[in-house]
């Protein structure tokens, strides 16, 4: 009986060991999030991603970070003086932003803040009733704790311009917007009186929504998400591509709104019945066209409540693999500032070029004025969530201070309808350029690449055989290289050559090369490129 | 100085070196010892399958040899030998059209070792043996590609000399080496081989 008791005392401390060992090695169980001021070095971004840490968010003058606190000495080692701001738990993390900096409430039951930027703040919360003690307006997004991805450069592969005849093609969509039609559909969704995500006129908006786009012989798709255990749905609608369809041009926005009273009526003409009109035009007009890449029409729920919808989308294209050339987020774009006709192009420094490639489709196809907007702390609409996964992505919204916003004023009679109609037009233009009008001639079909060692003795080489079939109207075919996928293509041939076939001979054996090939007509007009093969993509 | 050049330089300083031996023996007084020169070709078989893959036409080895008899039957050799090849790529899984592309393979190796006469009659069983260090250059001229490389070896003679009156003698030798040559793209890869050599050797001092 001593035995026992003496035995069982001894146990104790082994016990108490391992207790304290489980706690601590429980998954994020201390894992810290910390501020840390821009610059911040790239020995110490990768000291953080070897420590198993992650950038959760970047903003215009910090990054967000999560990481274990041994990492923060190594870390400060590697020249980053982060600040830890708050231990992770199981609660929900919110960036805040107030326009106009104003301040928040003193006293915000459950929620815990931290500043992060003038008018910018994290919350900490388990409680999903917040936002509604919050006064409006507020801009909200729920954090991404698993990290952020670096946003890819953009898609060299594709022309920079549009090829000659699509420019005619861009010109003729831009021109045919119909403000009819815009305002019809504005009109529609403001008559829901509400479309506050988690109330079922919000769901039926989503009908409406999935029932337009299956009008145009679209397959419109419904894509469930839970937030807070409220369900809702994204609406979705794809143009296949035909030359590459599995690279999509995603075109979004938000059908949900909210107000001061947003149960009970928050009509959102212009946050966001402006943008879902906008991309339901885009769906007529674009659905009978014919592009190299796919288009997504994608209207969302839940992004006033943290941008749940968008997240769920961008979070599953990520995990498909689906390759995204580019993201336009349409968000607020029929009310005019008084001083004319102007919507602000939100970019992070990855999707500059995005930004800049609208700008130069858009000039002279849209009366308005298309300003560039760098801004990493620009995340409060759908395009945050592409940027997290590391799609490029941009933000069109209005440059103004409208006092309808989160209001239930918010009404199509406070909207400038030519203002919606030329926001659109920029709109269209852009999408059409990124998913790539096919004009004459069609760009081939069918590219095969197959690739031979050469050898000597003590030498390698490789020849890439490549054959495609005959485009109609082709009077030739270009060729071009690049070394990485989508990279910089150079062209191979001089000339146009006459055959379907060509073969690229002794390469360097140690890597990759990457083909595409374009027909010219008799007039010397040339086509979109192929599908792009890899050289050994038909062995 | 390149490292090219450095390497020439030491090679010439080695043979004028070798050449210089016999006036520094006559000056000692040491009769009987005399330096010779030869020449020879072989008909060389290489032993690596890949080297007869890409080279069909290995060449006739070309030789040039001095030799300095230290003993009544002993010689030291050196010898430098010049072998260029012509062969063609090959294309190990065929896709596609076959291709092939012509190859120029030039190789010299630097040979340092010792021939043992086995008798002192006109026609007399002869061994030699030694070490070698070899460069060889392969030109893939479509490819405007070429590679060059270097390596340590070994040598072995076996056959008979025939004496020709008190100058010349005739060399009949198999010969064998292993020439083992590294490429910046490639593993190890012996360049050496079983051959037939004849050739003759003629007393200058």
């Amino acid at each position: 009986m001593i035995d026992r008791a003496r035995r069982c005392r001894g146990l104790l401390p082994a016990l108490l060991i391992l207790f304290v060992l489980a706690l601590t090695a429980a998954p994020g169980g201390r894992e810290l999030l910390l501020k840390a001021s821009k610059p911040v070095a790239p020995a110490a971004l990768a000291a953080l991603e070897a420590g198993g840490g992650a950038v959760v968010q970047e903003l215009r003058s910090c990054l967000l970070l999560r990481a274990r606190p041994e990492l923060a000495s190594r870390l400060r080692a590697a020249g980053l003086a982060a600040q830890p701001l708050t231990r992770v738990t199981a609660a929900d993390y919110f960036l805040l932003n107030v326009p106009g900096e104003r301040p928040l409430p003193a006293e915000l039951p459950g929620v815990r803040r931290f500043a992060l930027e003038p008018g910018t703040w994290l919350l900490e919360t388990g409680d999903a009733g917040f936002r509604e003690r919050l006064a409006q307006p507020y801009r909200l997004k729920l954090l991404a704790l698993e990290g952020v991805l670096p946003v890819q450069p953009p898609l060299s592969g594709e022309r920079a311009q549009a090829a000659p005849g699509a420019a005619s093609v861009i010109d003729r969509l831009a021109a045919a917007v119909s403000e009819d039609r815009l305002r019809a559909d504005i009109q529609a969704l403001q008559d829901f009186r509400t479309r506050y995500a988690s109330t079922p006129e919000c769901e039926a908006a989503g009908s409406f929504l999935r029932r337009r786009l299956q009008e145009m012989d679209l397959g419109a798709q419904f894509q469930p998400f839970t937030f807070y255990g409220f369900q809702s749905r994204n609406v979705w609608a794809m143009i296949p591509g035909l030359t590459e369809p599995g690279q999509k041009v995603v075109v979004v926005a938000h059908y949900d709104s909210t107000s001061g009273q947003p149960r009970a009526l928050a009509p959102g003409a212009d946050d966001n019945g402006s943008g879902t009109a906008a991309v339901l035009e885009l769906a007529r007009l674009l659905s009978g066209e014919r592009f190299d890449f796919s288009i997504v029409l994608l209207c969302v729920s839940a992004e006033e409540w943290g941008l749940f919808g968008s997240r769920a989308y961008a979070v599953q294209a990520r995990e498909r693999g689906d390759g995204i050339v580019g993201v336009i987020d349409l968000d607020m774009i029929s009310f005019p500032d008084p001083s004319g006709f102007a919507v602000d192009l939100y970019g992070n420094n990855s999707s500059e070029w995005l930004v800049d490639r609208f700008i130069a489709v858009a000039r002279g196809r849209a009366r308005l004025r298309l300003d560039k907007v760098i801004d990493p702390s620009m995340v409060y609409s759908d395009h945050s969530p592409f940027w997290d996964q590391g799609y490029p992505a941009l933000c069109a919204n209005e440059d103004s201070n409208s006092p309808y916003y989160h209001t239930t004023g918010d009404t199509l009679a406070t909207l400038d309808m030519g203002f919606a109609v030329e926001a659109t037009r920029a709109a269209v233009a852009a999408v059409a350029d990124l998913a790539q009008p096919i004009a004459w001639p069609a760009p081939p079909a069918g590219l095969e690449a197959r690739s031979q060692a050469v050898n000597s003795l003590f030498m390698r080489r490789k020849s890439v055989y490549l054959n495609w079939q005959a485009s109609a109207g082709a009077a030739g075919y270009l060729v071009y290289r690049a070394d990485s996928s989508r990279g910089a293509y150079a062209r191979l041939t001089p000339e146009a050559i006459a055959g379907t076939a060509y073969a690229d001979l002794l390469l360097p054996p140690d890597r990759h090369y990457y083909y595409v090939v374009s027909a010219v007509d008799a007039e010397g007009r040339e086509s979109n490129f192929s599908q792009e093969v890899r050289d050994d993509e038909n062995n | 100085m390149t490292r090219t050049t450095r390497r020439r330089a030491l090679l010439l300083a080695a043979f004028l070196a070798f050449a210089c031996l016999p006036c520094f023996t006559a000056a000692s007084g040491t009769p009987g010892r005399r330096l010779f020169a030869g020449a020879g070709a072989a008909f060389l078989n290489p032993l690596s399958a890949d080297f007869r893959r890409v080279y069909d036409r290995p060449g006739w080895p070309l030789e040039a040899q001095l030799g300095w008899r230290i003993g009544p039957r002993l010689d030291l050799l050196l010898s430098g030998r010049w072998q260029l090849a012509r062969g063609e790529t090959v294309v190990p899984d065929p896709v596609g059209p076959r291709e092939s592309y012509p190859l120029r393979m030039r190789v010299f190796a630097l040979r340092l070792g010792a021939g043992f006469r086995l008798g002192d009659g006109a026609v007399a069983p002869y061994v030699a043996g030694g070490f070698q260090q070899a460069w060889f250059r392969e030109r893939w001229p479509d490819a405007e590609a070429e590679e060059n490389g270097s390596g340590f070896g070994v040598f072995a003679q076996g056959g008979c000399s025939l004496r020709l009156g008190r100058v010349f003698q005739l060399m009949a030798l198999l010969d064998y080496s292993y020439a083992p040559m590294k490429g910046d793209e490639t593993g190890t890869i012996d360049l050496g081989g079983v051959g037939l050599q004849i050739g003759i050797r003629a007393a200058i001092l």
